[in-house]
């Protein structure tokens, strides 16, 4: 099963995915904020990334930028619910050229299994 | 002084008391500068016609000037004493011939004679009084030189004795003859006034008709005329309700005039109309009336137009409003409806699918919880649909087949009691659409039909290509042009009045609640917008609705 780290600025977001992925048999280590994320990915090794697209300090645009400059980085799930600036349609377009997946927020347990389950496969 | 000159003084005085008298006299006739009378303009002509001379004069010398009562070929209506033969004519009682001005040392340097009207030919009778002053002369006067027979002269001695017996009619009816000449004259002034009336109103766009006493037409403006369809003077006679009723127009919605009225043509259509009367008392002392008359038809329409952009302002005020808000909470919504949604979705799976009565109340609560979470993620998404700034991308498509491939797919997406008819026809060509958008909008129609039909009868989808004029595209707030019309038709229960103002506004529903969200309609009407067309609808209560779609068809 795969270590996964969830970036994401709201408790109960963070809480309801680490909830399904556990029950899916994955480690889960969460992180309020694109910085907290970032200090993470330094220190450990994660066979997937969640990151939220927007964040108050440090966005998921950095979290990307940030792994894109890993030799040998992990997967990526982009994430987002919108937002008064952007539309969760513009945070991805954004997101798609660098994530290997997007989900808008609120989506479903089941789409999110089979996203995570699809790109470990291919990761594997 | 001297001598000579006290002679000279002497001699002239009489003959100034003279010349004072015969002012006076003529002054006793008050015919200095009244204007021409056909009395004395007949004698002229006369005088001309039967001399044969191209000017005949009727003058009457005054202190400095000659005046012409009246005058045949010459347009002045004066000149100076100085240079009137005519003051050289009264001095004698016979008529004065010049038969050649030039070879005349009195006349020869005369201004008159030199200059225009180059007189050659002169001859003069005086217009003598019976107390014998003279006036003046009739006179008559040709370009070149020539002689003036006995019977010339007795002609134009008569015509002098005819001048003076007018002008002793003339005194002796003295106010009484000024007032027949003012009557005359106040006549000529209406006729005037008349035509010139007559001239203003044919001018007019608007309609001028009036009435005799007995309420018949008695005339109309062209205006009128055409307003009301008819040949002029056609409607002479006719009782005026023929043409006007005061029955208030019937376009509720118009600010209603203190004067408003129907106006009814000659092939039978009415029109609304303003109507201002006026009431006098005519030429035989009876009372009669008039009205102008405005046709209000193209007021009534702008009107409406006014109304119906405002309408549709207002919409677009609200879904702007709407995107605002929208996109401001959109985000925290989604935000916190992922965990709604995810912990009740786990929350179910937990627990076993048998249990306990409470387990399965439970179970039951917990999923009211989650369709309620996944109801709001809908709304949400069609709510962010009206915020999202940038438009939908719109591609040039063979609109039929994009129509075509939508229907098949609403075909499936239906319950089994709606029968889908498409007619297709031959309608060709493209339109700038987005596919998706299209797909919104049938899906929004087709749900909505399916609901007013309660599951059951025909929907009828029918594509045709249309022209539409500036009359027609109007209502539509379009330009004339090439469109394709989709009319989405259902067998359901209508849409009442009051309903039908209002299907168009965002959030506005007839479904319980937590069925619509009353955003499809006025999706649609913005999709439309978006690819510069427009939607209409036509419903009657237990017929059934349709929605017709305007989409203007690409060049090229």
């Amino acid at each position: 099963m795969a270590k996964i780290l969830l970036i994401d600025d709201m408790k109960g977001v963070r809480r309801a995915i680490s909830a399904v992925l556990k029950r899916a048999g994955h480690t889960v280590i969460e992180a309020d904020d694109g910085g907290v994320g970032l200090q993470l990915l330094q220190s450990q090794r994660f066979d997937l990334v969640i990151t939220d697209m927007l964040m108050p300090q440090h966005d998921g645009m950095e979290v990307l930028l940030f792994l894109e400059q890993l030799p040998d980085r992990p997967k990526v799930l982009a994430i987002s619910g919108g937002g008064s600036q952007v539309s969760a349609d513009e945070a991805f377009m954004l997101a798609r050229s660098k994530a290997d997946a997007t989900l808008a927020k609120p989506f479903d347990n089941s789409d999110l299994v089979e996203t995570i389950d699809r790109l470990l496969k291919v990761a594997a | 002084m001297n001598a000579a000159s006290m002679q000279s003084t002497r001699e002239r005085e009489p003959a100034a008391l003279a010349e004072l008298d015969r002012r006076a006299a003529l002054d006793r006739y008050q015919i200095l500068n009244t204007p021409q009378e056909p009395a004395f303009d007949r004698i002229v002509r006369l005088a001309a016609l039967l001399l044969d001379v191209p000017i005949t004069l009727i003058s009457l010398i005054d202190a400095d000037r000659q005046w012409f009562k009246s005058r045949h070929g010459l347009d002045a209506p004066e000149t100076p004493r100085a240079l009137a033969f005519c003051d050289h004519a009264i001095r004698g009682r016979d008529v004065m011939v010049v038969p050649d001005a030039e070879q005349d040392p009195r006349f020869c340097d005369n201004a008159l004679v030199t200059g225009d009207p180059h007189i050659r030919f002169y001859a003069g009778a005086p217009l003598v009084t019976p107390d014998g002053f003279a006036l003046g002369t009739i006179c008559a006067i040709d370009r070149a030189p020539r002689q003036l027979n006995s019977r010339d002269a007795a002609i134009l001695t008569a015509l002098a004795e005819q001048v003076i017996h007018e002008l002793e009619v003339r005194s002796a009816l003295g106010e009484l003859y000024k007032e027949v000449a003012e009557g005359r004259r106040a006549t000529r002034t209406l006729q005037g006034d008349g035509a010139r009336l007559e001239a203003l109103l044919n001018a007019t766009g608007n309609a001028a008709v009036t009435m005799d006493p007995n309420g018949h037409v008695a005339s109309m403006n062209r205006a009128a005329d055409a307003m009301f369809g008819f040949e002029p003077g056609e409607c002479v006679g006719w009782t005026i309700n023929r043409l006007i009723s005061n029955e208030l127009d019937i376009d509720p919605d118009a600010e209603t005039l203190a004067h408003a009225g129907s106006g009814l043509r000659k092939d039978g259509t009415a029109f609304p109309i303003e109507i201002s009367r006026a009431n006098w008392i005519d030429a035989s002392g009876r009372e009669a009336s008039g009205a102008i008359l405005r046709d209000l038809t193209e007021r009534r329409r702008v009107e409406a137009e006014l109304r119906r952009r405002d309408a549709a302002d207002r919409n677009q005020e609200k879904l702007a409003a709407l995107g605002r808000v929208a996109g401001g909470v959109a985000h925290e919504l989604n935000n916190l409806l992922q965990p709604l949604i995810s912990l009740t979705q786990l929350e179910l799976e937990t627990l076993p699918k048998t249990g306990t009565a409470e387990q399965m109340e439970s179970r039951e609560n917990l999923g009211t919880m989650l369709e309620c979470g996944t109801q709001m993620r809908s709304v949400v998404r069609k709510i962010l649909m009206f915020s999202r700034k940038t438009k939908a991308a719109l591609a040039p498509s063979d609109f039929p087949a994009a129509l075509r491939r939508t229907v098949a797919f609403a075909r499936k997406m239906l319950p089994d009691g709606i029968r889908v008819e498409e007619f297709a026809g031959l309608a060709q060509g493209l339109a700038a659409i987005n596919e998706a958008e299209l797909i919104e909008i049938i899906m929004n129609l087709a749900i909505n039909a399916a609901d007013a039909m309660k599951g059951s009868g025909v929907l009828s989808i029918r594509l045709d290509r249309v022209t539409l004029d500036h009359v027609s595209s109007a209502p539509l707030d379009l330009p004339a042009g090439s469109y394709f019309r989709v009319d989405v038709g259902d067998t359901g229960s209508g849409i009442d009045a009051a309903t039908m103002g209002l299907i168009f506004e965002p959030f506005f529903t007839t479904k319980p609640v937590g069925e619509g969200t009353g955003l499809g309609l006025s999706m649609i009407y913005g999709v439309l917008r978006g690819w510069n067309g427009a939607i209409a609808v036509d419903s009657a209560i237990g017929c059934g609705s349709t929605f017709s779609l305007y989409v203007p068809v690409s060049e090229a």
